[in-house]
């Protein structure tokens, strides 16, 4: 008796031990799993509520009885390692078209060419996110949510330091505000890359891109080299900055993105760098808090460019060569492009979709969040656009990009290493299989 | 008799087989055949999602001349360095002088041990608000006149150690419980001994706390060495292995999830393996050594 009992005990625990992982519900079919990289609560809800009101449509022209399961949180890191399992989600959203290159050569992704020809997706979309859509001649994503960098400064710090925003074009004229900042005991310009080492790159974005936008382009593509003068220039004006403390105090890289997000907000800093989607903090502001906020391009550093927007894709939605329901999960994309969707972007104050939207549509909006899509689709209308890092360039010298950075600045590294070491890295992904996709500026 | 002994022997060793079965099996299946499959991995030029073209020793090849890999193992023997020597000295001379106190020990052994609870992702950004230039720690050293102690905690040139104050201050508790339970093994009678023998209590701490709690000891010094060459979490969640504090797991983690080079990694990986089996294998003789 006391054996069975041991050793109907051990089944039970072996039983356990084996099976504790594979007793989900059967969600195989009906079920659409949609996962976003969004962290925000709010961010979350709306696109669990668009998606949603998706599939109900769906369902109810095609008498089919589909579930969206939308799950948030999901960055790349965890991403890659559900698409190297059994666990992939169906819809799911990468984050730049560098990662859209590496899954779709490996074969990873639906070809949404016949969805997106019916749906039309050439003529909705921007040309140059329509380009973005395609590799190897097939479009395998949609482009989602464009979002590029610029500079938000203070209203009342400016008024107080005789400052006017319009007239800060040129190099001379913003170091002229950020040292005016700096002698009346302002934070030039916040910045907080501790905790979001990826924040560094955020301003090596604007200063690469205000570079030279075709050399950055010929330097992804290998034509030419990170090594140039031009790029040590731009590195030693940053660590210029930084030495100064125009930058953070100095303290950029010890700074969370919350630190940096309450100085601006408490009227400590003169300037804040951030994308277009600072709005997820600014637009839950007090009224009066988001009044003093005001939005403006990076000042030109060169005679090479003017003012533009560092450009990127907020995400690329794709579907999974996987899936069981490719028609439903293209329909969900598709779905995306609607004018309506928008609205509940907008308001959220999320990234929207890279197409012409009715004007009407920012109307309503906080004063400083349509202004910012004043000046977004301006520089867009305009082909003033440039290249953010996350978005184009090779992975491994994107990661030393940021990295490396902090070690100039802290001078553990010259100059020179670390550009030579950016070059190296470049060609050896290149050499690699790296396939660079930048659209042409001009 | 006889028979009847080695019959329950027999017995004993088959529940002991069946109990162990399960274990063996989640083992096996969870760790070791995914072993198999990161050191095939290491000889491959796989980007993670993708086929694994074998490239032979290329990765180790490239390991020995990557400058990060090379100040990624500096920097876990820097961190090992540091687990060796105060949180074992700390746990150890508080546990002994916890193990005398007749009241409250259960309790202020309760206090010390909380911290070992708390997960690292709420402790890690806690302690990285302390460390906040603007109002942490630096504003209260500032205020007692200790400017020189008011640093940039997480700036490159400290991270590593600030991290590693924090981990410390997470693990100490734990070791100071099982130093406790071993103190509480020790005859008194040996101190009783000792005392009429007139031995201080240094003395004490030397010949009879430190042989009676040896294997003990033992245990925890080659705990903090092999888990000091795989640990991640306080360092990803203060400063992602950012200059200044990357270690191997936090290297290892970037290359398989950000860089696309999960072959890189899983040759990283293989390595940090090897070197905790060195390291179990030299502290393995260094003990038989000190037995015999």
């Amino acid at each position: 008796m006391k054996k069975v009992l041991i050793l109907t005990l051990v089944f039970v625990a072996a039983s356990g031990f084996v099976f504790a992982a594979g007793g989900g519900e059967d969600e195989s079919g009906s079920v659409i799993e949609v996962a976003s990289s969004s962290t925000a609560e709010g961010n979350i809800a709306v696109q669990r509520q668009i998606f949603g009101q998706l599939i109900d449509e769906y369902n109810a022209a095609n008498g089919t009885a589909y579930e969206v399961k939308f799950v948030g949180n999901q960055g790349m890191d965890i991403i890659n390692t559900r698409m190297s399992s059994n666990d992939k989600p169906d819809v799911f959203l990468l984050d730049s078209p560098a990662d859209v290159h590496q899954y779709a050569s490996d074969g990873l992704l639906l070809d949404l060419s016949a969805y997106a020809e019916a749906d039309g997706w050439k003529d909705v979309l921007f040309n140059w996110a329509y380009d973005l859509s395609k590799s190897d001649g097939k479009v395998v994503t949609l482009p989602y949510g464009y979002e590029g960098m610029v500079l938000w400064y203070n209203k009342n710090i400016m008024k107080e330091l005789n400052l006017v925003p319009e007239e800060i074009d040129t190099l001379a004229e913003y170091e002229d505000a950020l040292r005016k900042a700096q002698d009346a005991g302002y934070i030039p310009c916040m910045l907080g890359s501790q905790d979001w080492p990826w924040a560094q790159e955020w301003y090596l974005s604007i200063l690469y891109s205000y570079t030279g936008r075709d050399l950055v382009k010929a330097a992804v593509e290998g034509k030419a080299s990170w090594t140039d003068p031009a790029f040590r220039k731009t590195v030693e004006l940053y660590k210029s900055w930084h030495d100064k403390g125009y930058l953070a105090d100095g303290k950029s890289y010890v700074l969370t993105s919350d630190d940096a997000i309450n100085a601006f907000s408490n009227d400590k800093a003169l300037f804040k760098l951030e994308g277009t989607w600072a709005p997820y903090w600014i637009v839950p502001l007090d009224q009066a808090d988001q009044d003093k906020i005001g939005v403006m391009l990076h000042p030109a550093i060169n005679d090479v460019e003017k003012p533009h927007m560092p450009l990127a894709v907020g995400g690329m939605w794709v579907v999974s060569a996987d899936t069981e329901n490719p028609d439903v999960s293209a329909y969900l994309l598709s779905g995306l492009l609607r004018q309506e969707s928008q609205d509940d972007y907008l308001q959220q104050g999320m990234d929207i979709a890279p197409m012409a939207i009715e004007a009407s549509r920012f109307e309503g909006l906080a004063p400083v969040v349509e202004n910012m899509w004043s000046i977004v689709n301006g520089a867009l209308a305009n082909g003033s656009f440039g290249y953010t890092t996350w978005a184009f360039y090779p992975p491994e010298t994107r990661v030393y990009l940021y990295e490396g950075i902090v070690n100039v600045l802290e001078e553990n590294i010259s100059i020179d290493e670390y550009l030579k070491e950016m070059q190296r890295l470049n060609e050896k992904e290149l050499a690699g299989g790296f396939l660079p996709v930048l659209p042409s500026a001009h | 008799m006889r028979q009847e002994f080695s019959e329950r022997v027999r017995k004993e060793n088959r529940i002991a087989f069946f109990s162990v079965i399960p274990v063996f099996l989640f083992h096996f299946l969870i760790v070791v055949l995914p072993s198999f499959n990161t050191v095939y991995g290491s000889l491959t030029n796989w980007n993670g999602l993708g086929t694994k073209d074998f490239i032979g020793f290329g990765n180790y090849r490239e390991l020995m001349t990557d400058p990060n890999f090379l100040n990624a193992i500096g920097n876990n023997l820097r961190w090992m360095a540091m687990f060796l020597v105060f949180p074992i000295l700390f746990g150890l001379l508080v546990g002994y002088v916890l193990s005398r106190v007749e009241k409250g020990r259960v309790a202020l052994r309760a206090m010390y041990f909380l911290p070992y609870v708390i997960s690292a992702a709420i402790a890690g950004k806690i302690f990285a608000a302390f460390f906040n230039p603007y109002f942490g720690i630096n504003v209260a050293f500032e205020s007692l006149g200790l400017d020189f102690l008011a640093k940039d905690w997480l700036a490159p040139a400290h991270a590593l150690v600030s991290v590693a104050m924090v981990d410390m201050w997470h693990w100490w508790g734990f070791l100071l419980v099982i130093f406790m339970s071993a103190l509480q093994q020790i005859d008194p009678m040996l101190y009783e001994s000792a005392e009429v023998e007139g031995a201080n209590d240094i003395q004490k701490i030397w010949f009879i706390t430190l042989p009676s709690i040896k294997q003990t000891l033992l245990f925890i010094i080659l705990v903090t060495m092999v888990w000091s060459i795989g640990t991640f979490d306080y360092v990803w969640v203060m400063t992602k292995g950012g200059p200044g504090s990357e270690i191997l797991s936090t290297m290892l983690y970037k290359n398989a999830l950000f860089k696309y080079r999960a072959g890189y990694a899983c040759s990283l990986s293989v390595f940090q393996t090897l070197l905790a089996f060195l390291l179990f294998a030299v502290f393995g003789a260094v003990r038989k050594r000190m037995e015999d």
